[in-house]
């Protein structure tokens, strides 16, 4: 896997050096070429002037000979001129085509043919002859390919009167050209320095290509390859199922905005999978549950059956009859405990009736009190003569209180302790009390998360925008107190903007300002209770709920259940209420709170609990008084 | 066991079997029992009852099916439905199906023998006594009413819609035969609601036993009849009228009355209007209409 992603990314990077490094060397290569070329043709031109010169001084320096036809003198000179390294021959050849003199002896008199290339300029096929200029006059030839080339340039001897005046009449007046002076210059020197400047071009060229793709390279590696790679490296961990793989977003190019959108797709996924591991959860529960109760319902059946039929006999032994009294009611109770777990399980409503909780709190104790007589646990209760009735279904609230009793005890453990049951009628401010069950933006998105919860309920989940930064906040769903979740960097006393997660409206109200510190404020639907507003700045908990706090102080029937047990660590405390979550190990099932939870939140009551590890736990219940009558 | 046997008890779990043997012998009833459906079928091919006792959950063939086989054998035979998947859907079903009793596991002896008894019971009631006689008792209060409707869940219980939307409900005069006499009448005090396939009020029979009646849907309690404090005269002799038990705001009505037998009110003096029409489904249902048996 590994490897093929690794050949894929290098591929990348190396298809894109490859690509600038062939741009670079094709300008460099045509830029070098002309350049090149420019350079030997103006040193060739340089070379062709000088010869020219040359020639032009030694027809000069000659002429003076030719005229007194002393050709002693006139084969001096040119012979002196040809020791010259660099020049290869100088000749001069009469009209004929015949040499008449030369440096290198050994051609005087040799015939020259007309259409040899050092004739052709001027005695073009059936032309007369012209005067030609400078460059026309001049070739360059290669005797053999291991020799150096050489320059040839020509120049005429024309006649003049002091040629034909002479003494010696050796030219007639009409004859227009009496000869040409040849002179053949090696371009050796010259080719090598063009060959250097090739040379030197070339090494330019490649250093400049390598410099560029090194450079190149760098930054495709930096901006390129790298976050490429930890793409790769990311999609390969989702693949494999780990949802919460986030990468690093540094950039604010494409590639950054891709990596963060990665990161939002996958928070998306998990956040669908957690839904969806939840529901399937439930429908597991609920599966279990109807099989439990199925299996357990048989013998509860012989049970419950045998036990009544004893019991309706056995009237003349009070002794037996009083067990057996026990037996028939704590199996009634079974029944009913199985047939609201499948009441939980079908997410049924409670049996609500008017309920006096203080009864059934001495019924449930009355069912816990030898089990924890013989662990050594005092049952303390301080239950309030005067609590008003509450709608409730009172098998479900036994299971309740059975339920925190039960995990009282096993929080204290064997070494015995105190158990306190609490009861009173409390009236409170809305504030920190009423949870929060609904809200929209205004465009009617659900903002509630149960993937973050707060105190057991699910939160409020809003998109925050904060200095440039993107993320989400988990707001407190109990109204007045705001134990906000961020899940990015917010300063305290920062002001982020709210917006909904879903559809990206702003939750600001544009209208108004937070009385308390005239930060903006947020505005959520809570339907049927209107609107819910929220100061924005972390820190300050201002919040005010019309249809709450118009109906003021409201009264609530309180239980409180503590331990000095063990208590419960602070970071499991808001798992605590999830299904199958246990601290238990092999001993609890995960399910009695979860349970708990649901039972209260059918009764549209809340649970809390508070906790320090080795003080103790507080369970705190909190329903509405039944109204009506 | 001969030809005697006068209960067939058919359940796959041994303990339910022996339980229900241990409290009918306590009783001189002879019982046949079967440990699965084909079994339990066989029987009622071979033998004439005068109580069946099922379970609803069984392997292969189901309680449901072992009712409508037994029914269509014998239209009036008593049968008691028993599950210990007990819920609303499946008392209902029962009930509608046309047996007399539904009995959620697990059971006491007392709730057991009050089903017995009244299985026994109904088993020698005459066949006109068998179905509901609804005619007497419903008052033609004003014009025929196309809206309002009563509606039967089984031969336990009855609801009755209003023009307000309210409902009343009350018991149906078969159940009440069934029973040696009436001696209380308990009605639900503290619960506002009444549930559907759940227990609504209790009556005490003459020799002490107390059958739970059932509820025919789901609702909040307006009000409670307070002229049955008084004494079960008046349930005796109008238990669709006066002898009403509550007026409550159905819950989830539409849906409730799916499951149950519906009887218009358009013509209630005339006697042969008394045969129910059946909207639920179901391919054999207990004719109500009195017919002739044997």
């Amino acid at each position: 896997m590994a490897t093929r992603h690794d050949k894929l990314h290098r591929k990348l990077g190396v298809k894109l050096i490859a690509l600038v490094g062939i741009t670079a060397i094709t300008i460099i290569g045509v830029y070098s070429y002309f350049s090149i070329r420019a350079q030997s043709t103006s040193l060739l031109a340089e070379v062709e002037r000088h010869a020219n010169q040359l020639s032009e001084t030694v027809r000069k320096s000659t002429r003076y000979g030719m005229m007194l036809n002393q050709r002693d003198y006139v084969h001096e000179i040119i012979n002196d001129v040809g020791t010259d390294p660099a020049i290869e021959e100088v000749r001069v050849l009469n009209k004929e085509g015949k040499i008449i003199y030369s440096s290198n002896a050994e051609n005087i008199g040799r015939m020259v043919d007309k259409k040899a290339e050092s004739c052709f300029a001027c005695h073009a096929a059936d032309r007369p002859l012209q005067r030609l200029p400078v460059a026309e006059r001049a070739r360059i030839f290669q005797v053999a390919a291991n020799f150096p080339r050489m320059l040839g340039i020509v120049t005429p001897i024309y006649n003049e009167p002091a040629c034909w005046e002479a003494e010696c009449h050796a030219h007639p007046e009409r004859q227009a050209v009496l000869g040409v002076l040849d002179i053949t210059t090696s371009l050796a020197v010259v080719d090598d320095e063009i060959q250097r400047s090739e040379l030197k071009h070339g090494l330019f060229a490649l250093i400049a290509v390598v410099a560029i793709s090194i450079i190149i390279g760098f930054f495709v590696r930096r901006w390129v390859d790298a976050p490429v790679t930890a793409l790769l490296a990311a999609t390969e961990a989702v693949g494999k199922g780990n949802l919460s793989y986030r990468i690093e977003t540094g950039t604010e190019d494409e590639i950054g905005r891709l990596a963060r959108s990665f990161n939002t797709m996958t928070q998306k996924l998990s956040e669908a999978r957690l839904q969806l591991f939840q529901s399937d959860k439930m429908a597991s529960l609920g599966r279990l549950a109807a099989g439990v109760a199925h299996e357990l319902n048989n013998p509860l059946t012989g049970v419950l059956t045998y036990s009544s039929f004893l019991l309706n006999r056995a009237k003349d032994n009070p002794e037996v009859q009083a067990d057996l009294e026990v037996i028939v009611r704590e199996t009634t109770r079974s029944r009913e405990i199985v047939k609201s777990l499948l009441d939980f399980a079908r997410q049924s409503v409670p049996r609500m009736a008017r309920t006096n909780l203080n009864e059934i709190i001495e019924r449930s104790v009355g069912v816990m009190d030898k089990q924890l007589t013989v662990r050594g646990i005092r049952l303390m209760r301080e239950l309030d003569a005067t609590l008003p009735l509450v709608r409730a279904d009172a098998n479900q609230m036994e299971q309740v209180f059975i339920n925190l009793l039960v995990n009282a005890a096993d929080a204290i453990g064997d070494k015995g302790g105190v158990i306190t049951v609490r009861s009173k009628a409390i009236t409170l401010l809305p504030h920190g009390v009423v949870p929060i069950k609904r809200a929209f933006c205004r465009k009617g998105h659900d903002l509630m998360a149960s993937e973050v919860k707060i105190d057991g309920l699910p939160s409020i989940r809003v998109k925050a925008r904060s200095e440039g930064q993107e993320g989400f906040i988990a707001l407190d769903p109990v109204f007045g107190s705001g134990r906000h979740h961020y899940d990015l960097d917010v300063k305290p006393d920062a002001t982020p903007t709210y917006l909904c997660p879903r559809c990206g409206v702003s939750l600001l109200d544009n209208e108004s300002k937070c009385p308390r510190c005239g930060a903006p404020i947020c505005v959520l639907n809570v339907p049927p209770h209107g609107l819910i507003q929220l100061c924005t700045r972390r820190g300050c908990s201002w919040q005010h709920w019309e249809a709450m706090e118009a109906a003021g102080r409201r009264q609530y029937v309180e239980v409180r259940v503590e331990d000095n047990g063990a208590g419960v660590a602070a970071e499991e405390l808001d798992k605590i209420f999830e299904p199958f979550y246990t601290t238990k190990g092999q001993k609890g099932t995960g399910l009695g709170l979860a349970v708990i939870w649901g039972i209260i939140d059918n009764h549209d009551g809340t649970i809390k609990v508070e906790s320090t590890v080795g003080k103790g736990t507080v369970f705190t219940i909190r329903l509405s008084p039944d109204q009506d009558r | 066991m001969g030809d005697s046997a006068d209960i067939l008890v058919i359940d796959d779990e041994q303990v339910v079997l022996d339980a229900v043997a241990k409290v009918c012998g306590a009783q001189g009833l002879q019982i046949d029992i079967a440990q699965d459906a084909l079994q339990g079928l066989r029987n009622i091919e071979k033998k004439q009852y005068r109580l069946i006792i099922c379970d609803i959950r069984m392997p292969d063939v189901d309680g449901f099916q072992v009712l409508e086989t037994a029914l269509k054998r014998d239209a009036l035979v008593p049968v008691i439905m028993t599950t210990g998947y007990a819920t609303i859907e499946h008392a209902v079903r029962s009930l509608g199906s046309g047996a007399v009793g539904y009995l959620p596991k697990p059971f006491t002896e007392h709730e057991l023998l009050s089903a017995l008894h009244r299985g026994l019971r109904y088993a020698t009631l005459s066949p006109r006594d068998r179905v509901p006689r609804l005619g007497s008792g419903i008052p033609a209060v004003g014009k025929p009413e196309g809206k309002r409707r009563l509606y039967l869940l089984g031969i336990i219980s009855w609801v009755r819609t209003e023009e307000a939307g309210t409902a009343l409900v009350g018991v149906v005069d078969v159940f009440l035969r069934t029973m040696n006499g009436v001696s209380a009448i308990q009605l639900s005090q503290g619960e506002e609601e009444i549930v559907q396939g759940t227990p609504c009020a209790r009556l005490t029979a003459g020799e002490g036993l107390v059958h739970e009646v059932l509820g025919p849907v789901s609702g909040r309690v307006l009000e409670v009849n307070e002229q049955l404090g008084h004494g079960p005269g008046l349930l005796l002799d109008d238990p669709y009228g006066e002898g009403w038990f509550y007026r409550i705001v159905p819950k989830n009505l539409s849906y409730e009355t799916m499951q149950l037998q519906c009887v218009p009110l358009e013509a209630p003096d005339e006697p042969k209007a008394q045969q129910p029409r059946r909207p639920a489904p179901g391919p054999d249902r207990r004719p109500f209409d009195g017919e002739p048996r044997e």
